[in-house]
């Protein structure tokens, strides 16, 4: 019987093993020449990751059993719900009987929008700031402080210009 | 090492959760310590962050669409877990992230579980001159030999963006390695 030419090579690679190969040589070659260290120094406490196992799963099963908690007088519950319905009602009613006052943005203390901004982390992009803040009123300096040292302004000068013994800075100190 | 989908079936299920979550920590919890370890740099606070990124990948697991591996998704939130760790701690000590870094960088010297040697704390301090997406990538190619594609799941960057960025940061921290 003749086989198909598939069956003649009983060996099998992993997908896309010859793909890769050619980055994994230059990935070893290169770091055979490179300075940067093979090995960045950080080390474990000894049988740690045994330990941490033991830890997690630990962790877990409390995870697991902690949240149910059955009531003993489950009559109460209602009693409850009904409690804070009836109270919801009162202080609903309560509120809007002589109060046609709705709290806005504007009554929130500039002081307290500053905490919120300095205390939270917002993440916002430079578009999203751009999109907020006006365009008149600011100058460049506002957001760059420059800072130029008379040396720097004296290298680029040098660097730049093609006399720079004409400029006779000496004579105008 | 049971094939991946099984191992989220079995995930899933309440009567094998136990198991299959004691394989995936066995399968998983060295690497994740070290791709943690690599972003936060001190041993504690890597395993406080390890364990974290173990509890939330076992309290999310059914949010777990498969859209990605199952490797991807969990460095994805170890990745997360340990820079918005260091974000927490340096917005504790009122400094800014690249200064806690090198705070923690400083602070390698008197670590014992640090072995390194005067290069290679020369290697951190020059890693710590990186750009934080640069860093991973360099932590990522580098020491944890992740490729390219896996990288790019993770990060969710393409391949070659993360080519250029590697070779850049290979070059800055062979050149700061140089510098006397």
């Amino acid at each position: 019987m003749k086989r198909k030419n598939s069956d003649k090579n009983p060996f099998h690679i992993p997908k896309g093993y010859f793909n890769s190969f050619e980055d994994k040589l230059k990935d070893r070659i290169f770091k055979e020449e490179s300075p940067i260290p093979k090995n960045d120094g950080f080390s474990v406490p000894d049988s740690y990751f045994e330990q941490l196992q033991t830890q997690l799963m630990a962790m877990v099963e409390e995870d697991k059993s902690s949240p149910k908690v059955i009531p003993l007088y489950p009559f109460k519950k209602f009693l409850v719900i009904a409690a804070s319905i009836a109270a919801l009602l009162v202080l609903a009613v309560g509120i809007n009987w002589n109060n046609d006052d709705t709290l806005s943005f504007t009554d929130l203390a500039n002081s307290e929008i500053e905490a919120y901004f300095n205390d939270t982390e917002i993440d916002l992009s430079s578009d999203e700031i751009a999109e907020v803040l006006p365009i008149d009123g600011y100058e460049i300096n506002d957001f760059v402080k420059p800072e130029m040292t008379e040396e720097n302004l004296l290298d680029y000068l040098n660097e730049n210009v093609e006399n720079f013994e004409e400029l006779n800075l000496e004579d105008n100190e | 090492m049971i094939a991946e989908e099984t191992l989220i079936k079995e995930l899933k299920a309440k009567e094998t959760q136990s198991t299959a979550f004691e394989t995936l920590v066995s399968n998983y919890k060295e690497r994740l310590y070290w791709h943690i370890r690599r972003i936060v740099l001190n041993h504690d606070d890597a395993d406080d962050v390890l364990q974290n990124t173990f509890i939330k990948v076992y309290r999310n697991i059914d949010g777990f669409k498969g859209e990605s591996k199952l490797f991807s998704w969990m460095f994805r939130i170890a990745t997360n877990e340990a820079l918005s760790f260091l974000k927490q701690k340096s917005l504790k000590l009122g400094v800014t992230d690249g200064e806690y870094q090198e705070r923690m960088v400083q602070n390698l010297q008197s670590d014992v579980y640090f072995e390194g040697d005067e290069i290679q704390l020369k290697l951190q301090k020059a890693i710590a001159t990186l750009p934080e997406k640069q860093k991973l990538i360099f932590n990522m190619k580098y020491f944890e030999e992740l490729k390219y594609a896996e990288i790019s799941e993770i990060l969710d960057t393409s391949v070659g963006g993360l080519k250029a960025s590697y070779h850049l940061a290979v070059k800055k921290i062979e050149s700061f390695l140089k510098e006397d």
